[in-house]
């Protein structure tokens, strides 16, 4: 939480800037890491444990033999002493971020966490700055445990997005929710957890129309991407909706008829 | 003549390059409206509705999505190329990414802040002036079917359409029925089947005391749901109806009106 105002570059302490970067700021000020040790650094961000000397030679140079990985690392440690970035505690056979550093990706995985958990407060109400940076981690990187990562946060934010929706129809703040859900729509059309809470937010807004004209697009485009169709629920969400306003013949006149 | 957004919602903007999309899309720069080559308006226009930094691989594979991406990054670049020819800079583009110029204004940009403001009550006075805009902004790029811009053109017409609802809600709370009504009849016109924009215009009309109006309007709408869809409005609508039925004199337009003639 604290961590939201320190986002933009201000604040105090030390804080690791995965999104946009990585890079470092110490007390507002932005330092750079030198290009060899940035691979080191997110790797230990991301395990958030103790790693172990050899286990991330091997992550990060897995080409070459051990000795070989061993000496790069040794060269990444070193090189970041250099540049001055003091965030990694070091002993012979393990590393680790210095339990005072923070990490930006940390309160937003937070934020989500509590979304799908059901425990967030109103302040966690709102997408956060950086929800779209979150979708997509340290673009342009393929090492395998950053691909990990990478899912794994973007599922995170997609799910805490569509429990978002659902809280915020909850309290009748239906141009937020429907807002939201097209963000998540936009990230993955095909997601049909997303696609269903954008439909559920134009239904609890008494919006049939706009409901069933997205249950219409989206079914479209399940059939020309994949060649199936949604799963039947969705549809009977519709249905379901506009059932109780279906009149018989006569009630249907009495009720305009007033 | 096309509405000029940039104008409407921020005036104090107008010395820095703009990029319209409304009724364009083209540019002013140094207060001078510039045509923009084919290829450079798509770029444009994505670029200006991600909002972010975008690589350019991913702007290749979109805009020329058929041919190759060999082709694509060709003619990328000599759409980029020839946008520098007609002297519209907006892009920073380095090797591998493209992003609009941080100083540039964009039109649609400052139409979502308007909305956003507005439904999460955080407007301004000079936000609740006018409706004259939010029509020409709601269809975004007519006659474009890029699946991209489908998506754009939609988030853009859902948050006018709130905008002009929770628009509409402020001003009936702030006694100024009348734009209320207009501001909910701007929705209406945009969508009429769109029962939350039926509900704060029937709210609007009897702000006013136009009891007859609400209801009228309501029917209509009816008749036209059940034209279209063969259902009827929803509960809250009806509710609202039938308070004014059953309670014409509680209802809060009568109320108000109430008050208004006493003042007389």
């Amino acid at each position: 939480m604290a961590l939201r105002s320190t986002g933009s570059g201000g604040g105090s302490g030390t804080v690791l800037h995965l999104f946009g970067g990585p890079y470092v700021t110490v007390d507002g000020c932005r330092r750079e890491i030198p290009e060899g040790s940035k691979r080191l650094l997110v790797l230990v961000a991301l395990h958030r444990r103790r790693v172990e000397r050899r286990h991330a030679a091997g992550l990060l140079w897995p080409i070459g033999s051990d000795e070989r990985a061993a000496g790069n690392l040794r060269s990444a440690l070193w090189r970041l002493r250099g540049a001055g970035i003091d965030l990694l505690v070091v002993d012979r056979c393990s590393l680790r971020l210095r339990a005072d550093v923070a990490v930006d990706l940390e309160a937003t995985s937070d934020w989500a966490r509590r979304l799908v958990a059901g425990t967030a407060g109103p302040e966690d109400c709102t997408l956060p700055p950086s929800w779209s940076d979150a979708l997509d981690l340290l673009p342009g990187w393929y090492d395998d445990w950053a691909l990990v990562e990478r899912e794994r946060l973007r599922q995170r934010v997609l799910h805490a997005m569509e429990a978002l929706c659902g809280r915020l129809v909850d309290v009748g703040r239906f141009g937020e929710a429907v807002e939201v859900a097209m963000a998540a729509v936009a990230v993955d059309p095909l997601r049909e957890s997303a696609q269903r809470a954008l439909l559920l937010a134009h239904l609890a807004e008494g919006n049939t129309v706009e409901g069933t004209r997205c249950l219409r697009s989206y079914r479209e485009l399940l059939r020309r991407e994949l060649g199936v169709e949604p799963t039947p629920d969705l549809a009977t969400l519709v249905h379901a909706s506009a059932a109780p306003r279906r009149p018989t013949p006569a009630s249907g006149r009495q009720v305009v008829a007033g | 003549m096309s509405v000029d957004l940039v104008d409407v919602l921020a005036p104090e903007a107008k010395s820095a390059p703009a990029l319209h999309l409304v009724g364009g899309p083209y540019a002013v720069v140094d207060g001078e409206r510039r045509q923009l080559p084919e290829g450079g308006r798509r770029i444009l226009a994505l670029v200006a509705l991600r909002h972010s930094r975008l690589e350019r691989r991913a702007v290749a594979g979109e805009l020329w999505p058929v041919g190759g991406d060999r082709r694509a990054a060709g003619n990328l670049r000599s759409a980029l190329w020839r946008l520098r020819c007609a002297g519209v800079e907006l892009l920073e583009v380095d090797g591998g990414t493209l992003a609009l110029r941080p100083d540039t204004t964009v039109d649609v940009r400052l139409a979502s802040e308007w909305a956003m403001r507005l439904i999460q009550g955080r407007h301004r006075p000079t936000d609740l002036h006018g409706t004259g805009w939010q029509a020409a902004a709601m269809d975004l790029l007519p006659g474009w079917y890029d699946d991209w811009l489908m998506f754009e053109r939609e988030r853009l017409r859902q948050r006018l359409l709130h905008g002009l609802e929770a628009m509409s809600r402020v001003l009936v709370v702030a006694d100024r029925a009348a734009e209320a009504v207009d501001a909910a009849l701007t929705a209406v016109a945009a969508d009429p089947l769109r029962e939350s924009a039926q509900q704060v215009l029937a709210e609007a009309h009897l702000a006013c005391g136009n009891v007859d109006d609400c209801v009228h309007g309501i029917e209509q709408y009816s008749e036209l749901l059940r034209c279209q869809l063969g259902v009827v409005p929803g509960p809250r609508l009806l509710g609202l109806l039938k308070r004014v039925h059953t309670h014409p004199a509680t209802a809060p337009a009568a109320r108000i009106r109430r008050t208004v003639d006493h003042q007389r």
